[in-house]
C-alpha cells in the first residue's frame, strides 16, 4: 500500500540537501505555542500549507492556516496526514494541568496516547520528512544532586516524581523510537524551559505573578526561563531548518527565585516543609492560587540546562537570556494593573487590527509578487514588510498587552481553555 | 594592722608583740574584755569575734586603692543609681563585667605582650578587625534582604562573599594564624584546578581558609569555587548559603562548566574519606577518588595546583562516630571529638591549631591532549603524582612546625 520511501540511502540527493518543509501540520493550536507558531509560519511564503489541529478552539485569528478541530488520539489522524500531504508535523500538544479542575488522566491520555497515535500516523505517511516535538526540561527532574547545567545527554538524578515529567519521558521515548524506525525523517525534540512573557498564561506564570508568592523556606532555586516569543521562534526555526536531534531550549543563564521575586516586587512567603503542601491546597480550594504539584521540586531545588548545543548545533540564539526574560516579565507584572484597566481595551483594539493586517498582508503581497514578477526577490519584500509591521507591533506592545493576552477572554469561556508550560 | 607571715598560732597565750594591748572583744554581758590581746587584737577566748584575717601579705588598703585605680565601674554604678534602687540583675552584672574588661584591655594586653604570648598591638588590630567583620557581615545580609545584589549563573554573589570575608579573616589571622607559602603559584587569570588534602571532622574550614588565603594574599585576589559534598548541598539554608558564597555541588559536569568559564576551582579528591578520618590517621592522605579531577583538568587544559594544608587535622580531633545520629539526619558521619557532643554547641568551636598552607608548583597538563583523559591508567598515574606531591609537602611542613598549636 505504501510506496517505497525516499531516504538518504536510496536517494543521494536527500543526503546532500535535506528537504525543505513545504506543508506543515501543527498540533495544539488552541494554546499559545501552536497558535503563534501557526501565525508565524503562515506568513512565510516558502510554506505552501499550514494546518492547525487541536481539540479546543484555536487561539486567536489566523490568515491562511486551516484549522481543524480534532483529537490526536483519533486513528483517522493518519488519513488527515495523508490527505493534506504534510511533510512536517510539529507536535506542541503536550501539556500538564494548568487549572485545578483539569483531569490528570485525560491529560496523560492526550500526551502519551496522542503522541503515540500521531507518530504512528507519521510513520505510515509517505510524505512526512520532519517531526518536531515540544518537550520539556521537566524530563531532567529536580533534585539536590543535579548538576548546575543539564546537557542533553544527561538524565534525571533519580526517579521522575510527577505525572507530567513521566509523560514527557514517554513522549520522548516514542519520538526516539520513531526516529529509529524512520531514518529518512528528521526528528527534532526541543526541551523547553518554562515559558514566561506577556503572551503566555500558565499555572506557572500565574504563580510567579501572584501578589503573595508562597515559597519553600530555606530553598532559593535557580530557575531558567524562555521568553514566550523565543519559544515560538525556536519551533519555527526547527521547521525551517533540518536539525534532527535533542536540544534544550532556554534563555542562557539562570536566575535565583528570590532575585526574580525582588525584581517583580512580589511578596515572598517562605513556608516550612510540612506547611507548604496543605497551605497550597487550601489556596487552591479557595480559588486564590493554583500551583500544580509538578512544580514542587523545581521550586525547591531549581534546574538549569546547558544551552550550548542549542546555540552551536541547533543554531538558535534566543533574543532574551533568562535574566532578560525575567526582567521583562517582572516589569510586566509590576505594571499589569495598567494593562488590565482603564484605556487598555482601546490599545487592544488597535493591536488586534494591526495583528490581523500583519497576518494577511505579507504572505499575500510577497507571494503574489514573487509568483508573477520575474527576477523579483520575494524574500526581501517579505522581510521588509514583516519588519515594518513588527516595529509597529512593538510600539503598540510597549503600551498594551500583546496579542495573546486578548485570548485571556477565551480562557474564561472554556474551562479547559488555556496554555500549559512544560 | 599587719599580720606577718610568720605569725604564731592564735592559741599561743604568750604575748609576742611589745605593743601588746587589751582584747578588743566583748564578754557575754557586753562589757569590754580586759585580757591581753594576741596579735590580731583579740584574746584567746574572743578570737572568733575577730574579723577574718587577710590572706597572704595583701594590705587591704592597697587592694582597695588598686581596685579604685582600675576604675571598678560597679562602684560608680551603684553610687550613681543607688538612689533609684535595683541595678543588680544579671544583665547589670554582665554590663559591669564588660565595662570592667573594656576598661582594662590595655593592661591585660600589656601583660600578655610582656609574657611574649602575643605580639604588640594585636588586641587593637583584633578589635578593629572584629568591628569591621561584624559590620560588613551585617551589610552583607542586609543587601541580600533588600534584594540589591547580583549573582552569576551558579547563584554566586561575589559582593556578598566579599562582605563575609572579614569574618573568615578573623579565623585566618587570629584563630589559626595561617602561614602561607607559594600563593603566587595560583594563576592570576584563567582557569586553574586547586587540589588539596581534606580534614576537619565535618566542617570544611580548610576550604574556607584556602579561599581567604587567595583573596587576602594573592597579588590579584580571586574567588575560589569550592566543590562541596552533595549532602551539604541538600540541606535547606546551608545549600543556599554555599551557593551564594560561590560553592557548587561536587560533580564533574559542574567542575567542567566552571573551568570552561575560566574560574578557579578547588577540589578535595579525598572527599568524605578525608574529612571523616579518625585522629590517628591525621595527615595520611586517603585514596584520591577515581581520578576524576585529573580527567577534568586534562579535558579543559587547566593547570593543577596541589595544596598542602597543615593544621586542619587538629581543629576537630575525631575520636569516634555516632552511627545512630548519622542515620537519623542522613549525614555521611557525625563525629565525636574530645569536646563534641559533650559540651554541646561549645564543642563545635574548632581548636586553635597553628596552620600552614602551601600552594605547590602548578602541574601543567596542557601538554597532554584532551584525549588523554580517556586513558584510565594515565589518569590514575597523574592522580597519584598529585597525591604524592601533597603527601610529601605535608610531611615536610609537619616536621617544620614546633607544636600543633603555635
Amino acid at each position: 500500500m505504501n510506496p517505497p520511501r525516499k531516504s538518504p540511502d536510496n536517494d543521494p540527493t536527500l543526503a546532500v540537501t535535506p528537504p525543505r518543509s513545504k506543508r506543515v501540520l501543527i498540533t495544539g493550536v488552541g494554546r499559545f505555542w501552536g497558535a503563534n507558531l501557526a501565525r508565524q509560519l503562515e506568513r512565510d511564503h516558502a510554506l505552501d500549507f499550514v494546518c492547525g489541529l487541536d481539540t479546543r478552539d484555536a487561539l486567536g485569528e489566523f490568515g491562511r492556516t486551516e484549522v481543524v478541530k480534532g483529537d490526536i488520539r483519533n486513528p483517522s489522524i493518519s488519513r488527515l496526514i495523508n490527505v493534506t500531504r504534510v511533510d512536517t508535523v510539529v507536535h506542541t500538544q503536550v501539556f500538564g494541568a494548568n487549572r485545578p479542575g483539569e483531569s490528570g488522566r485525560t491529560l496523560h491520555d492526550m500526551n502519551v496516547i496522542g503522541t503515540m497515535n500521531l507518530l504512528a500516523a507519521c510513520a505510515a505517511s509517505p510524505f512526512v520528512r520532519k517531526v518536531v516535538i515540544r518537550s520539556s526540561t521537566a524530563i531532567y527532574g529536580a533534585s539536590p544532586k543535579d548538576p548546575a547545567f543539564f546537557t542533553e545527554d544527561m538524565e534525571s538524578k533519580g526517579a521522575l516524581r510527577d505525572q507530567y515529567s513521566r509523560d514527557i519521558h514517554e513522549v520522548e521515548t516514542y519520538a526516539r523510537d520513531f526516529a529509529e524506525r524512520a531514518p529518512h525523517a528528521a526528528v527534532t525534540i526541543l526541551r523547553f524551559a518554562n515559558s514566561i512573557g506577556e503572551g503566555v498564561d500558565t499555572a506557572f506564570t500565574r504563580y510567579l505573578s501572584s501578589q503573595v508568592v508562597p515559597t519553600h523556606a530555606g530553598h532559593n532555586p535557580r530557575l531558567q526561563f524562555i521568553q514566550d516569543t523565543d519559544a515560538v521562534d525556536a519551533l519555527a526555526h526547527a521547521v525551517r531548518n533540518w536539525r534532527p536531534g535533542i536540544f534544550n531550549v532556554a534563555g542562557p543563564g539562570t536566575i535565583t527565585f528570590s532575585k526574580f521575586l525582588r525584581m517583580a516586587g512580589r511578596v515572598e512567603v517562605p513556608l516550612i516543609p510540612p506547611a507548604f503542601g496543605p497551605i497550597l491546597s487550601l489556596l487552591e480550594r479557595a480559588g486564590v492560587l493554583y500551583v500544580p504539584s509538578r512544580y514542587d521540586r523545581t521550586l525547591k531545588y531549581g534546574r538549569g540546562v546547558s544551552t550550548e548545543r542549542m546555540i552551536k548545533e541547533f543554531g538558535f540564539v534566543p533574543e532574551y537570556t533568562t535574566r532578560e526574560a525575567a526582567e521583562q516579565f517582572a516589569a510586566f507584572v509590576r505594571t499589569r494593573r495598567y494593562h488590565e484597566g482603564g484605556d487598555a481595551h482601546l490599545d487592544r483594539e488597535l493591536l488586534e487590527y494591526v495583528q490581523r493586517k500583519m497576518h494577511q498582508m505579507p504572505s499575500l503581497d510577497a507571494g503574489l509578487l514573487g509568483r508573477f514578477t520575474p527576477g523579483f526577490d520575494p524574500e526581501r519584500v517579505t522581510s521588509r514588510v514583516t519588519e515594518a509591521f513588527a516595529s509597529t507591533a512593538q510600539r503598540v506592545r510597549s503600551t498594551a498587552r500583546t496579542s495573546s493576552s486578548l485570548d485571556d477572554e477565551n480562557y474564561d469561556d472554556a474551562v479547559n481553555d488555556e496554555d500549559s508550560t512544560p | 594592722m599587719t599580720a606577718p607571715a610568720d605569725a604564731p598560732p592564735l592559741d599561743d597565750v604568750q604575748p609576742t608583740s611589745a605593743a601588746a594591748q587589751t582584747c578588743l572583744g566583748h564578754t557575754k554581758s557586753g562589757a569590754r574584755c580586759r585580757r591581753r590581746a594576741a596579735d590580731n587584737g583579740y584574746c584567746v577566748q574572743h578570737a572568733e569575734q575577730a574579723p577574718p584575717a587577710m590572706p597572704g601579705d595583701i594590705d587591704p588598703d592597697e587592694l582597695r586603692d588598686a581596685i579604685d585605680g582600675l576604675g571598678d565601674p560597679t562602684a560608680h554604678d551603684s553610687s550613681s543609681n543607688g538612689a533609684g534602687g535595683g541595678g543588680h540583675g544579671p544583665l547589670d552584672e554582665l554590663k559591669g563585667f564588660a565595662d570592667y574588661v573594656s576598661g582594662n584591655v590595655a593592661q591585660i594586653r600589656d601583660a600578655a605582650v610582656a609574657t611574649g604570648l602575643v605580639e604588640a598591638n594585636v588586641v587593637e588590630r583584633f578589635v578593629v578587625d572584629l568591628t569591621h567583620a561584624v559590620t560588613s557581615a551585617v551589610s552583607a545580609f542586609a543587601s541580600r534582604m533588600s534584594g540589591d545584589y547580583e549573582e552569576d549563573d551558579f547563584g554566586f554573589d561575589a559582593a556578598f562573599t566579599e562582605r563575609l570575608l572579614p569574618l573568615a579573616n578573623l579565623l585566618y589571622e587570629y584563630w589559626w594564624r595561617v602561614d602561607l607559602e607559594g600563593v603566587e603559584n595560583v594563576p592570576a587569570t584563567g582557569r586553574g584546578l586547586i587540589v588539596s588534602n581534606h580534614a576537619g571532622g565535618g566542617m570544611p574550614f580548610d576550604g574556607v581558609m584556602i579561599k581567604s588565603a587567595i583573596m587576602n594574599e594573592h597579588p590579584s585576589p580571586r574567588h575560589v569555587r569550592l566543590m562541596v559534598l552533595d549532602w551539604l548541598m541538600s540541606l535547606p539554608y546551608a545549600a543556599d548559603f554555599m551557593k551564594q558564597t560561590g560553592q557548587v555541588l561536587a560533580s564533574s559536569p559542574n567542575a567542567y562548566e566552571l573551568l570552561k568559564r575560566d574560574e578557579l576551582v578547588a577540589v578535595f579528591p579525598e572527599g568524605i574519606k578525608g574529612i571523616g578520618k579518625p585522629f590517628s590517621e591525621r595527615y595520611n592522605l586517603q585514596r584520591f577518588g577515581r581520578g576524576g579531577f585529573v580527567r577534568i583538568a586534562l579535558k579543559t587544559g587547566s593547570p593543577i595546583i596541589p595544596v598542602a594544608v597543615v593544621g586542619s587535622e587538629e581543629i576537630y580531633p575525631k575520636i569516634g562516630n555516632m552511627p545512630i545520629v548519622n542515620k537519623l539526619i542522613g549525614a555521611p558521619f557525625v563525629p565525636i571529638t574530645p569536646l563534641f557532643p559533650w559540651f554541646g554547641l561549645l564543642g563545635l568551636v574548632p581548636l586553635p591549631s597553628k596552620w600552614h598552607i602551601e600552594f605547590c608548583e602548578p602541574i601543567d597538563v596542557s601538554e597532554f591532549p584532551p584525549e588523554a583523559a580517556d586513558d584510565r591508567s594515565f589518569v590514575l598515574e597523574l592522580s597519584e603524582r598529585v597525591r604524592n606531591v601533597i603527601q610529601e609537602r605535608l610531611k615536610e611542613n609537619l616536621l617544620k612546625r614546633r607544636t600543633p598549636f603555635w
